[in-house]
């Protein structure tokens, strides 16, 4: 990573030069003049441009602070070069930057005198972290969609406090998931048989092997089944014949059902008898094949386990099909599918053994009448001290074993503990984060977070789940406010797997990866990405696989985090590999690849980013610029104003009109180039990467070469993804800074404002002589009076009525 | 019930559902030759107010002629055997909807006709369907019910993502999400527990951590400052609004209903996944169990394709459709086929019995959308339909037309007027039609 190296080290060296030394050559006159002379034109108190007029602020450096507000939003799109607007005279680089740099500079030497941490309203658990809880607590795996409703997001994150509200719709599934939850957790032998479906999550075929499943076996899927209780169970799977339809039953087919690896079934479909049969007697052999997927019964223990439905393999020779294969690396085709299996039970059940979930919170068992009440008050108080994130208050236990009481009032202990656990998970103490102030405290007042609360933003930040027992042991003795062992955590916590919530969590919302889900490629443009052919999967599973790997590596690995721009490697399996053109990458697995092509390297080159960027059927450079400047830059653009026309596709003489000549529209109109200027060549340096991130060399509906060549606001001249890429991290505090602020919103729960923004610039800058490695900015970050202060708000001051949010 | 040999698919186990849902009013609970209106057993209006987004091409909606002999439009089209009980009203416009940024507000807005303020936390107006089950649904176990087909916020940079994912909010400030998995609601509707020992069981046990949690939360409120305070009052009230909700299924019963499976999840094809939430708001009439529903047929901005129906455009870009004919054409496919879900919906209404009529008979439902030439980002005029004849308070079978400007809020306060729901004004609104 040497060439890395040395372009950061230049990057930071034009940093420098931009904040301090160059500033210095510049008075604060010049600076006035140049906003005179290039932004008061539009911006002044007769036309409003933007209900701006910089002619009516105060031109004295010392006036700045009480501007900042309006400062800041200035300073940013100069950065981000969307002002003075493109087609507009414009400074020089080295002036724009120069002025920046000054402005900041003041704004910082204010702020520095007072401190600002804002205010992050009472936080409640939201979905994700809730599952993650219940994973931590009860050693149980839930699908966070089984239990909750959907949390809002604000500002692209799902945990932003103001809008996670409590509605009776919510209270109710949160009621009813405290109660699923408890009832699992404890196991329940009296549990009546209940049938619970499950599909296979990918939609795609199945003739190759799946990840994570045996070797040897193709296609089908695996489940965390919870059985409630030791006994017998049933299996049923989706229907494989279909009446005069003998797809798929030319060929013999061994399905085989396993639970915890072990076989508990195994039966063959298909072939020339099964063909024969449905050809000449018609439904009464579909009925008796299908039979042979239906009521599979079969033991399990209590607890969680995983259950696969899954076919033997056959080798592609002995398959018959194709000789070249549709699929890559071969495989079997027309073969069955498991799409959707159901376990049924219990029937007949024999206790509840010992479950993971079990041995994690019954470490006693009552022999005697008389051991029931301390094992009780053992089990309940520590759940309730882990759910809780603190010491218990006195009476609180006895308040919690009344539900014990009642529990096991003509029941049993189990029944009694199962009662206790359920009112702990349906109660405020666990759904809350309260950071309550100091005694004496008023509106107005900064006060620091205490070492518990602290332990819980560390948690949620960065595991997205409770504090463990070591986080929890260390801020009961009052240690965490200790810079130098909250670094220590913040280390310790960044090598636990738990972190890997960074980038699943954090960084799919940064980049905006839940939009995936919504765009379907069409098959008909797309075949190579279609999500319900025959011949792939669905591509998207391992888009995101990829970006989750690869920001997991920069992350949890501890590297410079410019590397998510730069990173010459990625994490791919065949079929990415495949399409991204790379030829020796085998089987279902992700491993590190060396990437041969620079044009694939960091986010701009994985096709997860470029997908979301894009419509269904087409690219679209004007979303992939607002990404760009969205995530990358920080500097978004405004909304298009009303009465917007769509592109036109097709001139009226039927000519096919390629991207760029649909994006050439944008600048005949100087309201529409003053974003465009600044989006377009941004989106169309990728237009090599279709709509589904593959490459490509020509525009296929238009037939003409595709032309990355553009121009970018501060005058670079760009070709195509490796000139953007480098343009964009030339000063590689601008990419630091978008990713600490999108970091900071998702540490703290609130939406970062412009009298964060100092702040914000400092833990850039500290991370900057660290190289910007990622343990480094989460330190800074959660040493920053954001992340451990608060500032009581004066009720008519309060945060949520502040309508113009910086969220860079 | 829930042991079955043989796999039944969703379809079937819903009609189930339909057979074995005891009826509210079945005949027999009414003595014989009393006056409807003086038995306690009087219907109740039923409201529903079915959205769309992209608005429809209003060329293909509106149908030329006014009145009675009105013609129907390839959009409504599917609609046709509810003629009698169709009322089709032209000429609105909702001035609280219209923005720069429509699709980030319509939906939000479509109810409430109050422009939004321009700030990330949600604040417009309170919506009529909520006004509604103040009224309707204080005495049924489910003041109203929220349904989507889709999950994921619209958002926007002045307007947040408050109002791009719901049509209901309960007050100004507080939309209220909606479920688009069918599970879900079965399980919220009829609620859990195998058994009705089980249920009863499980619904004391609700009881008892219900009132220890409220007694939590008030000690938390008192260690919390002023701001803080209100969030947990909206834990509170949430307390208070299921204890009551259980009272209420405690003293009435849920009518001896006989449950059935519920649905698996969300179904793979669009087409189920609509008739299984519409068969679920239909279930919710039928048992009494709410008398106000919204229900977002696709949210805003939606990306879905209709591979059904072959057409593979995704949605909203499809509905820019520079009028381009053949763009045009598909998406009058689109929104002929939600129509035609619609009718679905419709029929099982109508085949209902309830009281002396069908529940279509007692309902009033609004078919529409926010938005008009989805091109133009248009607001004005909107496509809105009524269905049902409202407790014969809507005469039904026409096609009105309003001058250019009336306010989309009247035809709302009419239909609560219609449904006896007394509100004087709701965003721009300026009376009420007496034509409806």
């Amino acid at each position: 990573m040497t060439s890395n190296g040395t372009r950061i080290a230049l990057g930071l060296l034009v940093a420098l030069a931009v904040t301090g030394v160059q500033s210095a050559t510049r008075t604060p006159e010049a600076h006035w003049a140049m906003v005179d002379k290039y932004c008061v034109e539009c911006h002044n108190t007769t036309d409003w441009a933007g209900k701006l007029a910089l002619d009516a602020l105060d031109h004295s450096e010392a006036a700045i602070p009480a501007e900042a507000e309006t400062w800041e939003k200035v300073v940013r799109r100069m950065r981000g070069r969307l002002m003075p607007p493109p087609g507009e005279p414009r400074p020089a680089n080295e002036d724009l930057d120069s002025f920046v740099g000054w402005m900041e500079g003041r704004i910082d030497e204010a702020a520095a005198k007072q401190v600002q941490p804002g205010y992050v309203p009472l936080h409640r658990l939201n979905r994700r972290e809730y599952t993650n809880a219940v994973r931590y607590l009860f050693n149980l795996e839930f699908d966070p969609t089984s239990l909750l409703p959907q949390d809002d997001l604000s500002d692209g994150f799902d945990n932003v406090a103001k809008v996670l509200q409590v509605s009776p719709t919510f209270l109710d599934q949160y009621l009813s998931a405290a109660r699923n939850v408890a009832v699992q957790a404890v196991g329940n032998p009296a549990s009546r048989p209940v049938g619970t479906p499950y599909s296979n999550p990918s939609g795609g075929p199945q003739h190759n092997h799946v990840e994570g499943l045996p070797l040897g076996t193709r296609g089908g899927f695996a489940v965390e089944h919870i059985f409630p209780a030791d006994g017998e169970y049933e299996l049923n799977i989706n229907d494989m014949a279909h009446a005069l339809w003998v797809e798929g039953m030319e060929f013999e087919n061994s399905l085989i059902a396993m639970v915890d690896g072990v076989k508990v079934y195994e039966v063959k479909l298909g072939g020339d008898e099964d063909q024969k049969a449905i050809d000449q007697k018609g439904d009464p052999s579909v009925d008796a094949i299908n039979k042979r997927l239906k009521n599979i019964r079969f033991q399990a223990k209590a607890g969680q386990h995983r259950v696969v439905v899954t076919f033997r393999a056959r080798t592609f020779a002995e398959s018959d099909g194709r000789l070249a294969a549709l699929v890559p690396g071969g495989g079997e085709e027309r073969v069955l599918k498991v799409n959707n299996f159901e376990i049924r039970g219990p029937f007949r059940t024999d206790g509840v053994s010992n479950t993971a979930s079990r041995s994690r919170n019954f470490t006693c068992y009552p022999q005697t009448a008389a051991e029931e009440k301390p094992c009780a008050e053992k089990i309940v108080a520590t759940i309730a001290r882990r759910a809780f994130r603190r010491p218990l208050r006195s009476g609180e236990l006895a308040n919690l074993l009344q539900a014990y009481t009642t529990g096991r009032t003509g029941r049993n202990f189990d029944e009694g503990v199962r009662s206790a656990v359920t009112r702990i998970l349906a109660s405020p103490d666990f759904l809350y984060r309260p950071e309550t102030a100091p005694s004496g405290k008023t509106a107005g007042d900064v006060f620091s977070l205490d070492d518990l609360q602290l332990a819980s933003r560390l948690s949620f930040f960065m595991w997205s789940s409770l504090p463990d027992d070591e986080l929890l042991e260390v801020a009961a003795a009052g240690k965490l406010t200790d810079d130098a062992v909250l670094a220590q955590q913040v280390r310790r916590m960044l090598a636990d797997p738990r972190a890997q919530s960074l980038a699943r969590d954090f960084a799919f919302q940064w980049l905006g990866m839940g939009k995936l889900a919504d765009i379907e490629p069409d098959p008909n443009i797309f075949p190579y990405a279609a999500v319900h052919r025959d011949i792939d999967g669905d591509l998207r599973e391992d888009f995101r696989e990829e970006i989750r790997q690869f920001v997991d590596a920069v992350f949890r690995g501890n590297r410079n985090v410019v590397e998510l721009m730069t990173a010459d490697y990625s994490f791919l399996n065949e079929r990415l590999a495949v399409h991204y053109g790379i030829r020796d990458v085998k089987g279902s697995g992700f491993r590190r690849v060396q990437l041969p092509d620079p044009v694939r390297y960091g986010l701009l080159g994985k096709a997860g980013v470029l997908m979301v960027s894009s419509y269904p059927n087409r690219t679209a450079p004007v979303l992939r610029g607002a990404w760009i400047l969205d995530n990358i830059t920080g500097t978004p653009p405004t909304p298009p104003p009303p009465g917007v026309e769509a592109l036109k596709e097709i001139l009226p003489g039927g000519k096919i009109l390629s991207m760029r000549e649909q994006m050439a529209a944008h600048a005949h109109n100087k309201s529409c180039f003053s974003c465009h200027g600044v989006m377009d060549p941004m989106g169309l340096a990728l237009e090599n990467f279709d709509g589904v991130g593959r490459w490509r060399e020509k525009d296929r509906l238009a037939e003409t070469r595709i032309d990355a060549a553009g121009v970018l606001p501060d005058g670079a001249k760009v070709n195509g993804p490796i000139d953007l890429r480098n343009a964009l991290i030339k000063n590689p505090d601008q990419f630091v800074r978008t990713l600490v602020t999108k970091l900071m919103i998702y540490a703290t729960g609130r939406p970062m404002e412009w009298e964060d923004m100092p702040t914000i610039r400092g833990i850039v800058k500290k991370s900057a002589q660290d190289d910007y490695r990622f343990a480094t900015l989460l330190t800074e970050i959660v040493k920053s009076p954001p992340f451990r202060m608060k500032q009581i708000p004066v009720e008519a001051n309060l945060p949520a009525i502040r309508q113009a949010a910086v969220t860079q | 019930m829930f042991i079955t040999k043989k796999h039944l698919n969703r379809r079937t186990v819903l009609r189930g559902v339909g057979a074995s849902v005891a009826l509210p009013l079945l005949d027999a609970m009414i003595p014989a030759s009393t006056a409807l209106a003086a038995t306690a057993a009087k219907p109740a209006p039923r409201m529903g107010f079915v959205y769309f987004p992209h608005g429809a091409v209003m060329q293909q909606w509106s149908p030329a002629v006014t009145g009675k002999e009105f013609e129907l439009t390839k959009i409504l089209e599917p609609a046709a055997k509810h003629r009698a009980s169709m009322t089709i009203v032209s000429g609105l416009r909702n001035r609280g909807g219209e923005s720069n940024t429509p699709h980030a507000i319509i939906a939000g807005t479509w109810l409430g006709c109050v422009a939004p303020a321009v700030s990330h936390d949600p604040k417009a107006g309170t919506t009529v369907d909520q006004m509604a089950a103040r009224l309707l649904g204080a005495d049924t176990a489910f003041p109203s019910l929220e349904l989507s087909t889709e999950g994921g916020a619209v958002c926007d940079p002045a307007y947040g993502c408050s109002y791009g994912h719901t049509v209901a909010f309960r007050s100004p400030t507080q939309p209220l999400p909606m479920e688009f998995n069918p599970r879900k609601v079965f399980y919220r509707l009829f609620g859990q527990g195998d058994t009705a020992d089980e249920r009863n069981a499980i619904t004391s046990e609700t009881g008892s951590i219900l009132d220890a949690v409220a007694l939590d939360a008030q000690a938390l409120q008192k260690r919390l400052g002023a701001s803080d305070q209100a969030a947990v009052a909206d834990y509170l009230d949430s307390v208070r609004e299921i204890e009551r909700r259980i009272q209420k299924i405690k003293s009435e019963g849920m009518g001896g209903v006989q449950l059935p499976d519920a649905p698996v999840g969300i179904p793979a094809s669009f087409e189920e996944h609509l008739k299984l939430q519409f068969d679920m708001i239909a279930l919710a009439y039928q048992a009494n169990l709410t008398r106000v529903a919204t229900f977002m047929m696709a949210r805003e901005v939606s990306m879905r394709t209709y591979n059904n129906l072959g057409v593979s455009d995704a949605f909203h870009p499809l509905s820019h459709h520079q009028e381009n004919p053949a763009k045009i054409e598909k998406l009058v496919k689109v929104q002929n086929f939600h129509t035609k879900m619609f009718t679905g919906f419709l029929d099982k209404l109508a085949a209902t019995p309830d009281g002396d009529g069908s529940l279509l008979d007692h309902s009033i439902i609004l078919f529409g959308s926010n938005m008009s030439n989805s091109d133009r980002h248009n607001n004005d005029p909107l496509p809105s339909a009524v269905f049902g004849k409202g407790c014969g308070k809507i005469k039904g079978g026409q096609h009105l037309k309003y001058p250019q400007n009336t306010p989309h809020a009247n035809l709302l306060l009419t239909l609560l007027d219609r449904a006896g729901v007394p509100v004087e004004k709701i965003g721009d609104s300026t009376g009420t039609f007496a034509e409806v």
